[in-house]
């Protein structure tokens, strides 16, 4: 071979389709586009059998075949010679081709719609140069330990939770060079994640919610595996073309909306880390770029490192908080609310939230604020122990130590982000103050 | 009855991303990327812009070609087959014709979030070694991926 497939392993990232060409038995040829060729081994590659049947029934007859893959760093064009050797249906190979299906259908709405039908292996006969030089750019971000270990002490010094969070997102931008990361934790019926925290996008999107298992984000989750994916515009494109085929032959019906990720307007590539403990999944920490290609096998050693310190590091600042006493403040009461009322309404059978007409949560965070707000207005008390709430049962919380915690600075974001009436503030290890700008009315309603 | 219909005519005048497959004397595949693709206003014969030693060998030897003309931006697809394909030398004014449809389909796929320099690189240079390959379909099928690919196109 005249360059080893280990050397271009960037072309098997799935950035730039491929093509495939085959010959029936009577010499006809057949030329198809390819979304993806799995790198196997030093000696093979794998396609996914899913639609293309002509280049089925060729390698039938002809088991040789061409594969066009490009570089998408430097925009060589290498051709494989290949034989086709055999179709695996099950095992490690095909699981890892149908998990890569089952994301992009996920994204475009269409989860199940696309089914694998097999791996089929080929043996590479020969790699050669086709278009472009033999110079190798070198885009493939080098692991800094010394600054993943600054990062980690850093880390490693935080007590509380929500600056936990601020202070790795705002380490990922600074020491390691990943400007757009958010953080999203598994909600109490696990069967959601929501976004507590997030760093460089133009919106926070604090709350914003992603199912358990859809899309890149949410299969990371489900799957507690970490989940790359290297041109989601060419994943929609692609998903949006079988879509339209799809609905040509009134086979529609039964479509989901295309995942709205959480994040970048023009996200290109992310990297879902699944961030996991005691084989159990917190949440993903998700980093993405607007560029194709953004991130690389490296980048997922980096984030698992940083996804697991956070890990124990949450589970550990979560307990700090609930294990030593709260600090005892004198009462202080905030200045008076002023101007019109603002009328709070609850719904208590999903616990959300309005302010006015607006929508503010719901949920857990929802159930504190409901309580924070009728302490509030029947006792006139601002002050409120981490403790207390912990051991309310109207609120309803789950038996996660980390949950609380969580739910408190979603809380914040989202009072941050969207109502000017109302803030929760810190008020010493363990405490919180509720800071009222104006008069309100609250009403539950609970049909 | 033209071979290629309104839409097909409208669709193959670009701007396209394009594959073709030959093959040589013992039925062994290859791929070339041509630069550009035109449709006779007979509608009967397609031309094919490249400049692959190895795809001209191939088609001198035993006229067999698989074309692929996909829209980047849309996934769109079709693929044009012939027995007959025959090499010809491109007029020199023409070239610049072919240079113009390689500078749309650079523009088109910058849509995809690559770099222009980047996109550059990926489809061969208009020179003086670039020739065509002429031929008739023999049958046309889509493309474009889902249920219906590989379905032969009525023409």
């Amino acid at each position: 071979m005249q360059i080893p497939l280990e050397d271009i392993r960037s072309c098997f990232e799935g950035v730039i389709p491929s093509g495939i060409s085959t010959c029936a038995a009577d010499g006809t040829p057949n030329m198809t586009y390819l979304s993806h060729v799995q790198y196997v081994d030093s000696e093979h590659v794998a396609l996914s059998c899913q639609f293309f049947n002509k280049t089925r029934k060729n390698l039938m007859e002809n088991p040789r075949a061409a594969v066009l893959v490009v570089d998408p760093h430097a925009a060589r064009q290498f051709e494989l010679d290949v034989l086709y050797v055999r179709t695996e249906t099950t095992g490690p190979l095909f699981e890892k081709m149908k998990l890569r299906l089952d994301i992009l259908a996920s994204l475009s709405g269409m989860t199940g719609r696309f089914r694998l039908l097999g791996s089929d292996i080929f043996r590479v006969l020969d790699c050669r140069l086709v278009m472009g030089t033999t110079a190798v750019a070198d885009n493939a971000r080098t692991p800094a330990l010394d600054r993943i270990a600054l990062l980690s002490t850093e880390m490693a010094g935080c007590e509380e939770l929500s600056a936990l969070l601020e202070l790795t997102l705002a380490g990922l931008a600074k020491h390691l060079g990943y400007p757009h990361s958010m953080v999203l934790l598994m909600d109490e019926s696990s069967s959601r994640l929501y976004t507590i925290a997030s760093h460089g996008f133009p919106e926070s999107g604090a709350g914003s919610e992603v199912p358990l298992g859809a899309g890149p984000i949410g299969v990371a989750a489900e799957r507690g595996i970490p989940i790359r994916t290297t041109n989601v515009t060419r994943d929609l494109l692609y998903g949006r073309a079988v879509r339209q085929s799809l609905a040509q032959r009134n086979d529609a019906l039964a479509f989901e909306e295309e995942i709205e990720l959480p994040g970048l307007p023009e996200v290109r590539s992310l990297l879902a880390m699944p961030i996991r403990t005691r084989e159990r999944t917190l949440g993903v920490l998700c980093v993405q770029s607007a560029q194709p290609l953004g991130f690389s096998g490296q980048d997922e050693l980096v984030l698992r490192v940083i996804a697991d310190h956070l890990a124990t590091a949450a589970m550990l600042s979560s307990q700090l908080t609930e294990l030593l006493p709260a600090r005892e403040r004198p009462t202080e009461s905030g200045p008076a609310p002023v101007g019109p009322s603002v009328l709070i309404r609850h719904y208590s059978h999903d616990h959300s939230v309005f302010i006015g007409s607006d929508y503010l949560i719901k949920g857990v965070a929802g159930a504190i604020l409901w309580k924070l707000l009728s302490a509030y207005v029947r006792e006139g008390r601002t002050q409120f122990t981490n403790r207390e709430l912990r051991l309310d049962r109207d609120i309803g919380l789950p038996e996660l130590s980390d949950n609380l915690e969580a739910r408190l600075v979603l809380l914040k974001r989202r009072l941050d982000d969207r109502a000017s009436v109302l803030r929760i503030e810190k008020d010493g290890r363990g405490r919180l103050r509720l800071a009222v700008a104006r008069p309100v009315d609250l009403q539950e309603v609970t049909s | 009855m033209p071979a290629i219909d309104d839409a097909l005519f409208e669709f193959l005048s670009g701007p396209n991303a394009l594959l073709l497959g030959t093959r040589d004397t013992c039925n062994v595949p290859a791929i070339a990327r041509p630069i550009a693709c035109q449709v006779y206003p007979d509608r009967e014969q397609v031309r094919v812009f490249l400049a692959d030693p190895r795809a001209v060998a191939h088609i001198r030897e035993n006229g067999a070609v698989a074309l692929v003309v996909v829209r980047p931006t849309t996934y769109e697809g079709y693929q044009l087959k012939a027995t007959d394909a025959r090499i010809q030398a491109v007029p020199e004014a023409e070239l610049a014709l072919v240079a113009e449809s390689r500078v749309r389909l650079l523009q088109e796929m910058t849509r995809l979030g690559l770099t222009p320099e980047f996109l550059e690189l990926t489809i061969p240079k208009v020179d003086s070694g670039v020739l065509a390959a002429v031929f008739s379909p023999a049958a046309i099928y889509r493309q474009t991926p889902g249920p219906g690919a590989g379905e032969r196109r009525e023409i």
